[in-house]
This record gives C-alpha cells, sequence and structure tokens, in this order.
C-alpha cells in the first residue's frame, strides 16, 4: 500500500458519533487527517475552515439534507465529495451524483472499499495520473500509441469501444451514471442509446474479461451505472 | 341472489273472503233473469220443475259466491218461486199444503247446500292459508341460508318482513364484548330513538335474564320483540305494529315464525364470525410465536458471535497471534454480514406488509444484474460451482432494478445455504415468448419434500428438519417482489435433482 507522505486531509460529516469514531480509526490508521462535523451547518463551516481534501458525507442528517449540502457545496467548491447513504435507491444516488457527488457507498460498507474510494477521489482531483499506460488486472492500455492490451495479448477495439474504454480509464475507479456515459460519447440523452450503449459494453466486455457474464473489471453498479475497477495488476 | 320480494309478493297472495255488496246484486240479478226466463214456460214445465230448475241455478252459484250471498240467494229464489210460479200467483201466500211443503223442502235443500259448500270452502281456505304460510316461511328461510354474515342476515330480515307485513324493523344486537345491547340499530334508523332504545335494553335484560315467557314491549309504536335462541337471547327487534297485524291472529304467529328464523340465523352467523375470529387469532399467536422465534435467533446468534470475537480480542495473548487474530476478524465480517442480511429481509417484508412496495420501474438487463449479483456473493459462492446460461438476445425487462437484485441474492443466498459444498448452481434465463422471459436459479442439492413445495414461499415457513439459521423470510420477500413485478414464481424439483425455482416477467421497455 501506498504510503501518503503529505498527510490528505478527510472530513467526516455525519451525525452518528460511532460511526464518525470508525471512520477516524480507519482513516488515521493509513495516514489521512481527520475532521469530523455532526451536522450540516458544522460541515459547511468546516469546509471552508480545514479545506479538507476529500469529504465523506451521510445523505441523513439532523438539521438539513445531505443533498441540499452537496448542491451548495457545489456552489463555490470542487473538493471531491463520496457519498454515504443506508438505503440503497438508484434514483438518489444518481441525483447525488448528478449533482456533482463523485462516488458512494452504501452502508455498511468495509474499509478497503472506502479507502480504494478515497484514493482514486483524490488522485482525479490532483490529476495524478497522467502516466500514458494504464494498468488494471490484467488489462493494460498505452494511451499514446493506442495499444489494448489483455492477459499480454494485444486486442482490436472498434473506435466507440476504444472511447467508451477510454471515458472509463480516465475516471477510473470512479462509477459512471448511464446519462454520464451517454453525453460523453454521443452527447444525446442516455434513453435514446440504453440498448446501444449495454451492446457496446457487452462487446467491450468479451475483450477485456476472463469471464464476460460476471465482469470484475468494468463493473455494474445496478441501476446506477457501470464501473470500471482499480485491480492489482496482474504477473 | 333471487330478488326477495318478487318472491315473497307471489308467496303472499292473500286469500280474500269476497262477501262484498256486489255478490249480492250478482245473487239477486241471476235469479231474476233465470225467473225472467223460465217465465214463458210456466205451463209447459209445470211449478215443479221450474222450481228445481231455480235450485239449480242456486247450485251453480255456490261455486263462486261467499257464504252469505249464496243463503241469500237461496231465500230469493224461494221467495221468487212461490210469488212468481205458485197459484195463486202473485202473492207469497199459499194455499195448499203441497204447496207449503215443496217451499219448505226448497229453502231447506237450498241452506243445506249452501251449509255444506261453504264448510268446504272454509277447510279448503285454512288448507291453503296454512300451506301459504308454510312457503312463505320456507322461501324466507331458503333466503335466510344464502346469508354469509351478520349484515346480510339483517338485510335479508328487513326486506322480507317489509315485504310481507309492510312495516319497517330496527334490530339491536349484543355487544360482542359485554353482555349488553349495542347502540347501533341495524336496519331502518329512523326507527331508532332513545326512549325505544332504553325499553329494548329493559326488554333484553328481562329475556337475557331467564324469562321464558312470550314477552314483548312497546314504546313509541314500536312493539319490541326479544330475538332468543334456546340458550341465549341475542337482540331485540322492534317494529311497527299495524292495526290491521294486531287484528289478524295468523299474521302475529307467523311474524313470530320469522322471528324465531332471524334469531335462529342470527345466532349462526354470530358463532361462525366468533370461530373465524377465534381461528384469526390462534394463526396470528403461531405467527407471531414463529417470528419471535427465528428472529430471535436469528438476531442473536452473530450478536453473541461479536461479543465472544470482541472478548477475545480484548485477550493480549489470543489477539497477538496473527493466525488467531485473523480468524476472529473473518468471524466478525460473517456475523457483521449476516445481520445485515436480515435486517434488510425484515425491512423488505415490513415494505411488503405495510403496503409501502413502490416500484421504481426502469429498463433492466438481467445478464449484466446476475454478473454483479454474483461479483458481489463471489466469498459465499466460494464452495459451489456456478453455471450461467443467459443467451446474448435475452429481452430487457422492465423492473425495479434493487427489488430485482434482492430477488437473485435471496434465491441464490438459499441455493447456496441448503446445497452440499461442490454441487453446482445454475443461473438459466431465456425468452419464453415474445412477451415473457423464464429466470430460473436451480441447484443440484436434496431438492424439497413434494408436500412441503407449495408452502415453500409462505411467510415464516421453513422446511421441517433444514438446518438451522434463516428467518423463512427470503423466498416470501422473493414471491411478493416477483408478484409486484406483475411476475410469476413456481418451485419444483427437477427430475435429476436439485430444486428448480422458475420465475416469468413481462419482457419490453
Amino acid at each position: 500500500m501506498e504510503k501518503n507522505k503529505i498527510k490528505y486531509k478527510v472530513l467526516i460529516i455525519d451525525d452518528e458519533a460511532q460511526i464518525r469514531r470508525m471512520l477516524r480509526m480507519t482513516l488515521e490508521s493509513n495516514e489521512y487527517k481527520v475532521f469530523e462535523a455532526g451536522t450540516a451547518k458544522e460541515g459547511m463551516l468546516a469546509v471552508t475552515m480545514n479545506h479538507p481534501d476529500v469529504i465523506l458525507l451521510d445523505l441523513g442528517l439532523p438539521d438539513d439534507s445531505g443533498m441540499n449540502v452537496l448542491h451548495r457545496l457545489r456552489e463555490w467548491s470542487a473538493v471531491p465529495l463520496i457519498v454515504l447513504t443506508v438505503q440503497d435507491s438508484e434514483s438518489v444516488m444518481i441525483e447525488a451524483l448528478d449533482s456533482g457527488a463523485d462516488d458512494y457507498l452504501t452502508k455498511p460498507f468495509n474499509a478497503g472499499e472506502l479507502l480504494a474510494r478515497i484514493r482514486v477521489a483524490i488522485r482525479h482531483s490532483l490529476r495524478m495520473d497522467e502516466s500514458p499506460v494504464f494498468r488494471s488486472g490484467s488489462l493494460e492500455v498505452d494511451i499514446n500509441s493506442r495499444i489494448t492490451k489483455f492477459s499480454k495479448e494485444e486486442v482490436k477495439l472498434t473506435a466507440t469501444e476504444y472511447s467508451l474504454l477510454m471515458i472509463f480509464i480516465r475516471n477510473a475507479g470512479k462509477v459512471l451514471t448511464h446519462s454520464f456515459i451517454s453525453r460523453e460519447i454521443w452527447s444525446a440523452p442516455y434513453a435514446d442509446n440504453a440498448q446501444i450503449l449495454r451492446v457496446h459494453i457487452a462487446q467491450l466486455r468479451k475483450k477485456i474479461e476472463h469471464n464476460p457474464s460476471v465482469p470484475e473489471l468494468l463493473t455494474t453498479e445496478p441501476g446506477v451505472g457501470y464501473r470500471l475497477k482499480m485491480l492489482p495488476v496482474a504477473e | 341472489m333471487r330478488n326477495i320480494p318478487e318472491m315473497l309478493r307471489t308467496s303472499l297472495r292473500k286469500y280474500s273472503s269476497r262477501s262484498d255488496f256486489s255478490e249480492y246484486i250478482i245473487a239477486f240479478v241471476v235469479i231474476a233473469l233465470a225467473a225472467a226466463i223460465c217465465c214463458p214456460f210456466r205451463l209447459v214445465l209445470g211449478t215443479n220443475s221450474i222450481g228445481l230448475i231455480l235450485l239449480m241455478v242456486v247450485a251453480l252459484m255456490a261455486l263462486v259466491l261467499g257464504r252469505w250471498p249464496l243463503l241469500f240467494a237461496a231465500i230469493l229464489n224461494v221467495m221468487v218461486w212461490d210469488y212468481f210460479f205458485q197459484e195463486p200467483l202473485f202473492t207469497i201466500a199459499v194455499h195448499d199444503l203441497e204447496d207449503l211443503f215443496a217451499n219448505i223442502a226448497d229453502l231447506l235443500v237450498a241452506v243445506v247446500f249452501v251449509i255444506l259448500i261453504t264448510r268446504v270452502r272454509k277447510s279448503q281456505t285454512i288448507l291453503r292459508n296454512s300451506q301459504e304460510k308454510l312457503t312463505i316461511l320456507y322461501n324466507f328461510l331458503e333466503f335466510m341460508n344464502d346469508a354469509k354474515s351478520i349484515s346480510d342476515v339483517v338485510r335479508i330480515s328487513e326486506s322480507g318482513l317489509k315485504q310481507y307485513f309492510g312495516q319497517e324493523v330496527v334490530i339491536y344486537l349484543k355487544d360482542k364484548d359485554s353482555r349488553r345491547l349495542s347502540e347501533f340499530p341495524y336496519g331502518n334508523p329512523s326507527l331508532h330513538n332513545p326512549a325505544g332504545f332504553t325499553k329494548a335494553c329493559d326488554l333484553f335484560f328481562k329475556a337475557s335474564t331467564g324469562n321464558p315467557g312470550d314477552i314483548n314491549d312497546c314504546a313509541e309504536g314500536i312493539t319490541f320483540y326479544p330475538l332468543r335462541d334456546p340458550r341465549e337471547t341475542i337482540g331485540i327487534i322492534g317494529i311497527v305494529l299495524s292495526n290491521d297485524m294486531t287484528a289478524d291472529k295468523d299474521k302475529i304467529v307467523l311474524f313470530k315464525s320469522f322471528i324465531t328464523i332471524i334469531a335462529s340465523t342470527l345466532v349462526r352467523e354470530i358463532t361462525v364470525e366468533k370461530d373465524i375470529e377465534k381461528e384469526l387469532l390462534e394463526h396470528s399467536e403461531k405467527l407471531f410465536r414463529a417470528v419471535l422465534n427465528s428472529v430471535s435467533h436469528e438476531l442473536r446468534t452473530p450478536i453473541a458471535i461479536i461479543a465472544a470475537a470482541v472478548d477475545n480480542l480484548k485477550h493480549t495473548r489470543t489477539s497477538s497471534e496473527i493466525v488467531k487474530r485473523d480468524q476472529i476478524c473473518a468471524e466478525l465480517d460473517s456475523a457483521s454480514n449476516r445481520l445485515n442480511n436480515l435486517v434488510e429481509n425484515i425491512l423488505d417484508m415490513s415494505r411488503i406488509e405495510s403496503g409501502m412496495l413502490q416500484l421504481n420501474l426502469q429498463v433492466c438487463d438481467i445478464a449484466d444484474l446476475v454478473g454483479s449479483v454474483v461479483l458481489d456473493l463471489k466469498a459465499e459462492l466460494n464452495h459451489h460451482r456456478l453455471n450461467i446460461c443467459i443467451p446474448e438476445n435475452l429481452s430487457l425487462i422492465l423492473a425495479d432494478i434493487s427489488l430485482l437484485r434482492q430477488i437473485l441474492v435471496n434465491l441464490l443466498r438459499n441455493a447456496i445455504m441448503y446445497t452440499p459444498a461442490g454441487t453446482t448452481i445454475e443461473i438459466i434465463a431465456g425468452n419464453d415468448s415474445a412477451e415473457t422471459v423464464l429466470v430460473t436459479i436451480k441447484d443440484n442439492g436434496p431438492g424439497v419434500p413434494e408436500c412441503n413445495l407449495e408452502h415453500l414461499f409462505e411467510k415464516f415457513y421453513r422446511v421441517p428438519g433444514s438446518k438451522s439459521g434463516g428467518t423463512g423470510l427470503g423466498l416470501a420477500i422473493v414471491r411478493a417482489f416477483v408478484e409486484a413485478h406483475g411476475g410469476i414464481i413456481r418451485a419444483a424439483n427437477d427430475p435429476q435433482g436439485g430444486l428448480k425455482i422458475t420465475m416469468k416477467f413481462k419482457s419490453g421497455i
């Protein structure tokens, strides 16, 4: 696991003290500096005071809805934000993502997942992955020469498949909503392209997954979208 | 249901004794006519023959006329014969003994004839009346037999009584829980008034404290009768008795028979209702016990594991050994997972039970969903082989993705839990027809005894002898979710072994 030379600051906005304590324990043992806020008001204040690198926002706050906090925050700040929810309702998740949240986690989640999401969020906000070669699991993409390899063997991608893969690589580790992908590729709403997107994803999976019926790299977030996972590079 | 008023009307055609004035006129006119016709033939036929003809006319009239008009006709007959046909003509005076004798005989025969005829007719009337009464009661009984609830009984008695006696009724029934009369009136609410209700209560008290006699009471023009069977008094019926009714003894008797029928039917319905209530109560108690047993066991087990794990972690000697610590952590992990699954199931069930289930329908690709569910359950699926068979051209369906996901998760977890390690679990999907998609989860475990298959989707039902763990909620939730989508779910044992659960969904966007 990479050591964070500089301590990144994480702000937790959650009304449950016990959750905050556990998160603090997890994060501090992974070299993050942690700030806590129990209400929306405290949270907004803490954002201005402490300039966190990542915010973990619980959607159910006692004084205001987390969604409102998200909206107000995005008016002036682009700080990476991960939404925490209890019940997995896709429409809430999509709304949060479309309102500018970087990712989401449904409680209960495990620490590994949380840390992975935080790492992805920080890396994206700091534009850390400018490396010309993307690697995850058995997938290797050389962005300059446009060569895609899977299990060390070159695979031929169509133009659409390649641009689709590039969108995922640019946002590696992040969940991408159907409508986001659709806008990026076709500049059109998802409803018009649902079927086409599905087919392209299926085609892409056949080329970059060991078992396309149970994808492990390009996974489905049911009802929300897709995610290109950051897996340990296969030997 | 047949039309009650119609039926009763036909059976209630009342016999009327037509002894009104018109019959006297008929008698008079007929005799006058007969006399007039006979007049020209007086000399040809002879006095006695004409007497016989007139007597025959009276006899014929006996077939249609009432008792008193007939008697009148008989006397008129003798007088006309005497006056117009016997010498000396146009006098009532009788000259010889023979004529006197003939007159008396004529009168006697006519009167005896009338008496006999009326007697026959009277017994006929009685017979017909009692038959009609029987028919009425029989019809009423038949309608009552069709009654399926207390309100049915009240409705039928109301319309029956109204039809036959032309009167509105009000019925008070005994309160279910107390021993008093309920203040809620059935029947015509306009007959309900405080004074009447007080009287009804008094009467109810009198009747239920063992007064066996034929009692009734009266207030504000309403007469109250107790409704009772040999064991108890169940209510009071109030009716406005018309003069016509109080005068007619037969009607009162019939009315009382009605009341007896109403009372016994009500008793029947009340007993049935009590039985159903009792059964429901027993059922819900049983269910509650089952819930308590399974849920409390399922809740406490992971909590006990967590508590024990924490104790072990506190113990420095245990926690310093990395292998043991990892073991403890794995236990903690699975316990919290188990708790989470249980909470999810209970929440889903309460969502279903409260009727708050709202579908958030969107286009859904089953292949995609299966992939993501299998990935989520990867750790649990470790000890089983998985075989996914989904064609590429599988139709999309319109579904609530999180519910559909829960369906798959529950079915897969069941398959994992109740089949031995190393067996294969199959997920098969296909286009059943142009409009339907079939999804099947098949395991290669021991299957479920045929007799238990039909209960498999019942809430809190667990196949007897199945291993502990589980609440009996999973499949009930699955069925509720499938049905919420308008789908069908069936369980069957595969001929080659294993349980096969098949779901059918409507396809299309």
